[in-house]
């Protein structure tokens, strides 16, 4: 009698659990549905030349869309922030994992957890009124003033609310969700690792660069991949900072330029979307992200399973 | 171990009590509320409007208004799919938006905005800079880019212009506001109406964007050498500075209340009825001296004829609907001045009026309508009482009611020596949200008369050879409230004894193996 309600039981959870994963497939699909019915318009309206277009003109009687600048602008400024924001996570996981003594390093941890769960919003706040005036003052003016005349790169007068404060507040907020998760997969490397390095002399540094992060690598990649995807979907925080230039303004020339990115521009544009064709610009806008962050976990997925065949030592 | 789990079922009984409260409140609001307005769209009169929420509960305790300010193409777009009983915007509706209605619809400004050009220039006072609407384009089309620049110096001989970069701040989401200003500039510059236009949100050639009037009012007070557009209203509580604009008559206007309202009241003879295309009224660049340049409508859409909506579906609503308006274009405007908003001068108003008169319900005008007389006969009364506490029935008739029976929760039975039309009065507290009427299987059709705030008045025919009416509603004593705490306090005990007994309820208890 026991058992055979402990069979019911099992085909029961067995039917609950296959439903929950149902569901993730179906809403993909469905998302995928939706967005493409409500892309339909502007295809028509522009055909593929949508994903090169460079203009973004609703006025209605001139409406012509394109993605481009927004593809740009989410891609720099993702950049901006990985580039920034990844050394420093990998930094502040290693420090708590392998250098700071239990006494400092659990502290240092909570204090990451805490601002990993900070909503995007207050950064943003936080961005727009005080940190893009310290940005501006202590940064992007004295870069301007000693690199403006010659590299490309700087040619433009900094007002604070550009791709590079965008990209740099994305690095904030980024760097606790990296680092968190880093330290988690550092900590989970076997001990025998470290003392087997130790004990033939490796200093610190060698046994953190040619041990640890080989074991880890595929771990660290993936919490890279995730706090990309957050930086690539970011919205409201980016708004904030990005200066929302629209059209072929919005391409970033240099990194003081204003830009937009594709969700700042849905979230910007979708109340007052009132033509037709605007709000179905905007939905495509919503499938080209779609399939760029696909692309985007894809491309991890391939390079994860790449590594760990290749390098030996990796984890399984 | 004991402790835990009494902890734990209280935090669980918390929880549910929280979580069920609201829904007993909703209740008890929807048994008193009468009849609820909705509308949606522009941002920019949210404030007024919902001034005129509050204000209005004092006339009319038993209309609610309910608006939800999403922007005006949202309110176009909510409008037109019969979400809502009124639109808002700030722009007119365009030829296309007008075709795709499903009735004709009629635009009543209720108040004016007007768009100032603020900025934050170290060194030039408030409100000492002058500017005309070219130079204006030509700074938003960046052409001019210096703050020295000759055109700006020669208004402004007197003023220390810096060598500085002008910094364009605009909205960066589509809003009223961008429409009113690129209304402006598209009126004044040719360059600027070929190369950009108007709308609610156009492609900037130049220029950081901003979230709202406040990001953008930020922006500028936060970014030297910063020029922008924002709404007097706004510019004026927030004490920012903002230039004298230049007007048709070619005077300096500075953006006041008053100005504002001179550039209304010089566009007042050419506007047109109110079902009528709106779609070219502009009150920008308007004629006479003392008009300031930069103003604009915001409109409420209703539908000529309400019942294309079926939101609004009986009689009474549409009523409070023209009534609301109409106190809200006259009385509500003396809320107008402290908010910063421009009240409408009499012309419009006038104007307003002739249009609500137009409007219909089923074909009849609703203002002017008096309620259906009541049926002949005589008044009769009858009560009945139900766990001590008594409810009186009123009602016309050529006959009367003899019995009232309340069977909890189902319905409520009235028995009647006679049959024909006949109207009841009954209380809110022994039933409400009227339904139904049978006799016996057959259903019969009931109009309502009338909704106070304590009782119902409805009215409809007893059929020949019936005695016994049965009327069903949405809440029938004993209140919801009531069932609502039986079932809480069922749920609290149930998860007590639940997680007491078995130790491992849910997961929330901690079992022996802890």
């Amino acid at each position: 009698m026991f058992l055979g309600k402990k069979r019911k039981g099992d085909r029961i959870f067995r039917w609950v659990v296959i439903g929950a994963s149902g569901y993730t497939l179906l809403m993909l699909v469905l998302v995928a549905f939706s967005v493409i019915e409500g892309a339909i318009p502007v295809f028509s309206l522009e055909g593929l030349s949508f994903f090169i277009g460079t203009d973004w003109n609703p006025v209605e009687g001139r409406e012509s869309y394109g993605a481009l600048p927004y593809v740009i602008g989410t891609l720099v400024t993702a950049g901006i922030a990985m580039v920034i924001g990844v050394p420093i996570s990998l930094g502040i996981a290693v420090f708590i994992s392998e250098i700071a003594p239990p006494k400092v390093g659990t502290p240092v941890a909570y204090v990451i957890e805490v601002l990993a769960a900070i909503p995007s919003i207050i950064y943003g706040l936080w961005a727009l009124l005080v940190f893009r005036i310290w940005l501006l003052d202590l940064i992007e003016r004295p870069l301007y003033q000693a690199f403006g005349g010659t590299l490309p790169f700087f040619a433009k007068a900094p007002f604070g609310l550009d791709v590079f404060t965008a990209g740099i507040v994305l690095a904030v907020m980024i760097i606790p969700i990296i680092s968190s998760i880093s330290r988690e997969i550092l900590k989970a490397i076997p001990n025998s690792q470290r003392e087997a390095a130790y004990s033939l002399g490796a200093t610190r540094w060698e046994t953190v660069r040619k041990v640890l992060f080989p074991y880890a690598k595929a771990g660290l990649l993936g919490a890279t991949v995730i706090g990309l995807g957050r930086a690539v979907g970011e919205t409201i925080l980016v708004t904030m900072v990005i200066g929302n230039a629209l059209g072929i303004a919005a391409i970033p020339t240099t990194l003081f330029s204003q830009s937009n990115t594709i969700s700042s521009v849905i979230a910007s544009q979708f109340n007052e979307a009132v033509t037709p064709f605007h709000s179905s610009a905007l939905i495509a806008l919503g499938a080209v992200l779609f399939v760029l962050t696909m692309g985007i976990n894809i491309g991890a997925q391939l390079l994860v399973s790449r590594m760990v065949k290749v390098v030996p030592g990796g984890r399984e | 171990m004991h402790t835990d789990k009494r902890t734990l079922a209280w935090l669980v009984a918390g929880i549910l009590l929280v979580s069920i409260t609201p829904l007993t409140m909703s209740a008890k609001a929807f048994a008193q509320s009468g009849i609820t307005l909705n509308g949606a769209g522009a941002t920019f009169p949210f404030p007024l409007i919902d001034e005129w929420r509050v204000r209005y509960q004092d006339v009319q305790p038993d209309v609610a208004l309910n608006y939800q300010s999403i922007g005006s193409g949202g309110g176009i777009r909510q409008f037109t799919e019969k979400t809502v009983d009124f639109g808002a915007t700030d722009a007119p509706l365009n030829a296309n938006q007008t075709s795709s209605l499903p009735g004709q619809a009629v635009h009543i400004p209720e108040t004016i905005g007007s768009v100032v050009a603020a900025y934050n220039v170290i060194g030039i006072p408030d409100k000492g800079l002058k500017l005309t609407g070219p130079i204006l384009a030509d700074i938003f089309l960046g052409k001019i880019t210096k703050w020295d620049d000759p055109k700006i110096e020669e208004l402004n001989p007197d003023l220390p212009l810096p060598a500085q970069d002008i910094v364009v701040v605009h909205r960066a989401e589509g809003s009223g506001t961008t429409f009113v200003w690129t209304s402006y500039l598209s009126k004044v510059s040719t360059e600027w109406e070929v190369q950009v236009g108007r709308g609610t949100s156009v492609q900037w050639p130049t220029g950081l964007g901003a979230q709202g009037n406040e990001g953008v009012a930020t922006t500028i007070r936060d970014t030297q050498y910063a020029i922008g557009y924002v709404e007097l209203a706004y510019a004026l509580t927030t004490g920012m500075d903002f230039a004298f604009i230049e007007n048709l008559a070619g005077q300096f206007i500075e953006p006041t209340l008053d100005s504002t309202r001179a550039a209304v009241a010089a566009s007042a003879p050419t506007l047109p009825k109110g079902e009528e295309s709106w779609s070219n009224v502009s009150l920008v660049n308007a004629l006479g001296q003392e008009s300031y340049p930069i103003a604009s409508f915001s409109y409420l859409l209703l539908y000529k004829e309400l019942s294309t909506n079926p939101q609004i579906d009986s009689v009474e609503k549409a009523r409070a609907l023209v009534d609301f308006v109409s106190w809200a274009i006259t009385d509500g405007q003396e809320f107008a001045d402290d908010l910063s908003y421009v009240p409408l001068p009499e012309q419009v108003v006038t104007l307003n009026q002739e249009t609500l008169k137009g409007i219909t319900f089923n074909g009849q005008p609703v203002i002017e309508t008096t309620p259906p007389p009541p049926p002949e006969g005589e008044p009769f009364t009858v009560t009945t009482s139900l766990d001590g506490t008594s409810y009186t029935v009123t009602g016309t008739s050529t006959f009367t009611a003899t019995e009232v029976d309340i069977i909890p929760e189902q319905y409520v039975r009235i028995t009647f020596d006679g049959d024909g039309e006949v109207e009841l009065t009954l209380p809110k507290a022994m039933i409400d949200g009227i339904t139904t009427v049978k006799a016996g299987s057959e259903t019969l059709d009931h109009e309502m008369v009338s909704s106070s705030a304590s009782s119902t008045t409805i009215k409809f025919t007893v059929p020949e050879g019936s005695s016994v009416v049965d009327i069903q509603g949405a809440m029938i004593v004993p209140e919801f409230e009531f069932v609502a705490l039986l079932i809480l306090a069922t749920a609290i005990v149930g998860v007590i004894g639940f997680t007491r007994f078995r130790g491992n309820a849910m997961g929330v208890g901690f079992g022996k193996r802890m």
